[in-house]
């Protein structure tokens, strides 16, 4: 009989042990933060022509004149800002079918939003 | 003595029971579309039922109520009250269409995973801006960033995103369902498993933007970092095999692994083992636990250091739901050790499967859930029991509590001595007792034991003895899900699991050499390429031979009912095995002849039922006496299942990917290894898929119309996979990447090949199939574009059928000058609606009724032309195109014309 007594003793011993284990852990976890750090965009380093295109009221005729772009792709730049509103920034001229990063890198620089 | 009858009134493992019910419940709940609520009532209901009651033994009925109830309630108000703010919502009620574009904004959670030639980020969204307009969201998407040159990867760089990152991107989030197909898994369904509501890829990193790194934990960060700085070394010090097999096995990332070795690995029946689950974490928690006892014999602290170990590490790796699932249930069998409840692993399990079940009860339909528990169970409830009574056996010797013999054959009796029998502990016994007895031990004993040859044996037996109870408990859910049937996995799995362990050893330890010193880590990291060879070289010569296995279809309609079925034997064996007591006398001579009656009756109804389900027997349809064409969705690309009338098939075309990437690995001082992404074909994933789904391991002829991957690649994986009598092909150019692959399959596996010319005409019973193009042209620098594709008309009765491959004006323009040999009731439309093809005269010439246009739902060329489409409608014709619709059967009994489409 006694055994058994002592079993259950050691029992609650490791319950509490665990519960403390527990705390210990919020505890840790309530102190282990990282500070927050401020964000992080490429677009600061393009430097804007003068003469840049605003790529959300420029008409079809004028983003032909843009380096790559034919006219099947200014119809499409048109139809997508038609549909999906306006380029918000310059680099989501990207998600335009057609329209590549390396395609974009070359005329980045002439064009604009606002 | 007391414990034992006690026992038959109370199950020893009431919270296996317990988990079996809540299961079922889930399952009502699936097939049952009640509301949450009415669940929630009758449980409560049970419940107090069951207080009330609870000194009856009606009680545990109530208490099975309540739990089956429960698992309901679970499954049903996860489904039912999911916000309407999810992507996953938005989506799959249209309010934004898949594929258009839009800019979301949240932190980077979960997992960063890099890969060959990109990295894979999930993020949990909190804001999402479509048409300028933002609104608030929820739910994780997964975005994948490649990386194509050298600029990209340093901005990337710069970006520095990293677990708790705050991050826009502008992207075309997608969340769709592709070849939809019968028998193909469909991916919303594989997306929901993995929880994520939609992905997509950033075409740029100029349209990623951090906008702040987030408070997070730092052990959590620096756990991903060691995680990423690994990877890196693995990738750096060993060759592409080597280091995919490392990364994907010890730190869960499987984008390193190339598609030559994970074929091993599948055909082998071993990929499990790249999988982290069960089999890692029992793996190193043993390992920790080993390590910890020279140290410490407080199980409390074994318990606590390894558990926070393997915690640390499944989160490190991921935290994947396997992983996760499997480091809880080691944490549970090892907990039951520090409250001494040792007795019961079946009980430990039971607890597991219901706290996963109470946080997932999804989980409960998806194959790694069912795989992982299934052979648990079948380790815990089967090989364990049946392992201890034949030890028991073997190293019986006359006790108070067995003062007899085990009463069992004299064979077996033999068999376990030779096993288990120690006969220098039997000595020093003996020499203690004040009595002696001379026992008659197995006569092999001797020679076996002389040479210290039964450890070997004894581990080699209960090695085989698990893998093959692992393999017939999994045979119905390997070939549901995975097709395949392979004998050689059982012994193919210890010898992988035993090299990939070593390997580890070894790699490892390379690792933290080199750290030091490039030289010294040198022999170990040749040691460690070295164990890999020899862990491929076993799984590769039974590939080479065709030993590994074979691929099965399954049964469909009421005749699936066999797989769950088959588990009707194995459960009543179960059940008599854990009753099984040898050293018990007869005591009731009907009661053994009984349950011997019973184990013959269910050992021979499993062996009936895996005949079955391994052979097949009446999985394919029967011949019905009418033609039928499948026009399978193999997005953008052809494949088309010919029945004839008399059951004979033939597939035209097998679909495939028109540009697969190929990656160059380089690493310092080495030449650059060819690494092919361990991506699903499409002739696996979804042509056989359809094949198997309707019952065929046989595919009577294969033909290519001509040589473009999106038609033929596909046709290589069926090959492999189907028994092939013949091929078909126009021109044989044997310059061609995709058809010398293709050659090489067929010429490996003995397949005749036959060349099909303008005039050919071949009949399979009462269909005729008239080759209306392209001309002969023997030499083998013949190309084959699209203008050399093979034009077919089949006919059935007064009803006909034109395929006409990836033809274009030219080859249309010839075909129409006799106008007579068109005429057909269903066209498929040539070259998937480009605007290249179905010039007017060649439609007028068709007279079709019904014109299918076999192509993706968006096709990178912009297929179906608009133009094209419309000249069909207005010759007449309906237009149908596989994207829409899925597949679609068109089949005829010579005089009617029934159309049906896998999606309304």
């Amino acid at each position: 009989m006694a055994s058994i007594k002592l079993h259950y003793i050691n029992n609650y011993d490791y319950l509490i042990k665990l519960l403390a284990l527990l705390i210990f852990c919020f505890f840790l976890v309530a102190c282990n933060k990282k500070e927050t750090k401020p964000g992080l965009t490429l677009r600061a380093k393009v430097q804007r022509a003068e003469n840049a295109v605003n790529i959300n009221t420029a008409p079809a005729e004028e983003l032909e004149k843009l380096p790559n772009i034919g006219a099947k792709m200014a119809q499409r730049i048109v139809e997508h800002r038609e549909k999906y509103g306006d380029f918000r920034k310059p680099e989501h001229l990207i998600l335009v079918q057609g329209i590549s990063d390396t395609r974009f890198r070359e005329l980045q620089n002439l064009i604009k939003t606002e | 003595m007391n414990g034992e009858k006690s026992s038959k009134n109370f199950t020893l493992c009431p919270l296996f029971w317990l988990a079996a019910f809540f299961a079922l419940g889930i399952l009502a709940g699936k097939y049952f579309e009640t509301g949450w609520k009415i669940s929630l009532v009758f449980c409560l209901v049970c419940q107090l039922l069951a207080t009330v009651f609870y000194k009856q033994k009606s009680a545990v009925i109530f208490i099975s109520f309540a739990f089956a109830a429960a698992g309901t309630f679970c499954f049903q108000i996860k489904n039912q009250t999911i916000s309407a703010s999810r992507i996953k919502r938005i989506y799959d009620e249209s309010r934004i269409k898949s594929g258009e574009p839009v800019e979301i904004e949240g932190v980077l959670r979960g997992k960063f995973e890099e890969a060959v030639g990109g990295f894979f980020i999930e993020i949990q969204t909190e804001k999402l801006i479509y048409k300028n307009e933002a609104q608030k969201v929820s739910g994780k998407v997964r975005l994948f960033a490649p990386i194509s040159n050298e600029q990209i990867a340093q901005e990337y760089e710069q970006l520095n995103l990293r677990y708790g990152s705050n991050i826009s991107a502008a992207c075309n989030l997608v969340r769709e369902d592709k070849f939809q197909n019968p028998g193909v898994v469909s991916r919303k369904e594989i997306l929901d498993q993995q929880e994520v509501d939609a992905i997509c890829t950033i075409k740029s990193p100029l349209l990623v933007e951090k906008i702040a790194d987030e408070e997070s934990f730092a052990s959590m960060v620096w756990l991903y970092e060691i995680r990423k700085n690994l990877i890196k070394d693995f990738r750096e010090k060993f060759s592409v095999s080597t280091a995919g097999i490392m990364i994907a096995s010890l730190l869960g990332n499987k984008y390193f692994l190339d598609k030559p070795t994970s074929e091993l690995f599948r055909e082998g029946g071993t990929f499990h083992v790249l999988v982290i689950s069960g089999l890692h974490i029992t793996f190193i928690g043993g390992l920790t636990l080993l390590f910890l006892r020279f140290f410490t014999r407080r199980r409390f602290w074994q318990f606590l250091i390894a558990g926070s170990f393997l915690w640390a590490y499944s989160i490190a790796v991921g935290a994947d739901v396997p992983v996760v699932r499997a480091t809880i249930m080691f944490t549970v069998l090892l907990f039951s050790q520090v409250i001494y409840r040792t007795g019961n692993l079946l009980n430990s399990l039971g607890l597991c499967a219901l706290s996963l079940l109470v946080w997932r009860p999804e989980d409960l339909f998806t194959q790694s859930f069912q795989l992982t528990f299934t052979s648990v169970l079948a380790i815990v409830a089967f090989a364990f029991p049946l392992i201890e009574n034949l030890r028991a056996i073997g190293e019986w010797r006359p006790a108070v509590e067995t003062p007899f013999p085990p009463n069992v054959s004299a064979a077996l009796k033999r068999f376990c001595e030779t096993l288990y029998w120690r006969a220098e502990a039997w000595e020093i016994e003996s020499k203690q007792q004040i009595w002696s007895a001379k026992i008659f031990k197995s006569p092999y004993l001797k020679i076996f034991q002389s040479k210290g040859l039964q450890d070997i044996v004894r581990y080699l037996f209960e090695g085989i003895l698990v893998s093959l109870i692992v393999q017939i408990w999994l045979l119905p859910l390997t070939i549901y899900y995975f097709h395949r049937v392979s004998i050689a996995s059982i012994l193919l799995n210890l010898w992988v699991g035993l090299f990939i362990a070593l390997e580890s050893f070894a790699a490892i330890i390379a690792l933290v050499f080199a750290q030091f010193s490039d030289i010294l880590a040198l022999p170990l990291v040749k040691l460690t390429e070295l164990l890999n060879w020899i862990l491929l070289s076993l799984p590769l010569l039974f590939v080479e031979n065709n030993w590994a296995g074979v691929r099965v279809p399954v049964y469909s309609g009421a005749m699936k009912a066999v797989y769950p079925v088959y588990f009707v034997p194995i459960l009543i064996l179960t059940i008599l095995l854990s009753r099984w007591n040898p050293f018990v006398l007869i005591s009731n001579k009907d009661g053994k002849f009984v349950s011997k009656y019973i184990v013959l009756f269910s050992f021979s109804l499993l062996l009936l039922f895996s005949i079955l389900i391994v052979f097949h027997l009446y999985s394919a349809p029967r011949a019905d006496g009418r033609l039928r064409v499948d026009f399978l969705d193999v997005g953008q690309g052809d494949s088309a299942l010919i029945t004839f009338p008399n059951g004979e098939t033939l597939l035209v075309d097998g679909g495939g990917k028109p540009n697969l990437n190929n990656f160059y690995v380089r690493r310092e001082g080495e030449e650059p290894e060819a690494f092919e992404p361990d991506a699903a074909a499409i002739g696996e994933s979804v042509v056989s898929e359809f094949l198997w789904e309707r019952g065929y391991s046989q595919i009577d002829y294969i033909l290519a119309t001509h040589a473009d991957a999106d038609h033929l690649q596909g046709l290589s994986e069926v090959a492999k996979n189907f028994r092939v009598r013949a091929a078909f092909f126009g021109r044989m150019p044997e310059k061609d990447e995709d058809f010398a692959g293709l050659y090489r399959i067929l010429q490996k596996r003995k397949i005749e090949i036959f060349k099909l010319k303008r005039g050919d005409v071949l009949t399979f019973d009462k269909g005729i199939v008239e080759v209306l193009y392209p001309e002969a042209d023997d030499s083998p620098d013949a190309v084959s574009a699209n203008n050399h594709s093979i034009v077919l008309r089949i006919i059935f009765g007064t009803k006909k059928f034109l395929l006409t491959g990836d033809i274009e004006k030219e080859t249309e323009n010839f075909l129409a000058q006799n106008p007579q040999f068109l005429q057909s009731d269903v066209v498929k439309v040539a070259h998937h609606g480009s605007r290249t093809s179905s010039i007017q005269p060649f439609i007028d010439a068709t007279k079709a009724e019904y014109a299918i246009i076999s192509v993706g739902r968006t096709s990178p060329f912009g297929h179906p032309h608009k133009e094209v489409s419309q000249r069909w409608q207005a010759a007449g014709a309906r237009v149908l195109t596989t994207g829409e619709r899925g597949t679609i059967s068109v089949s005829t009994d010579g005089k009617d014309l029934l159309i049906e489409r896998f999606l309304r």
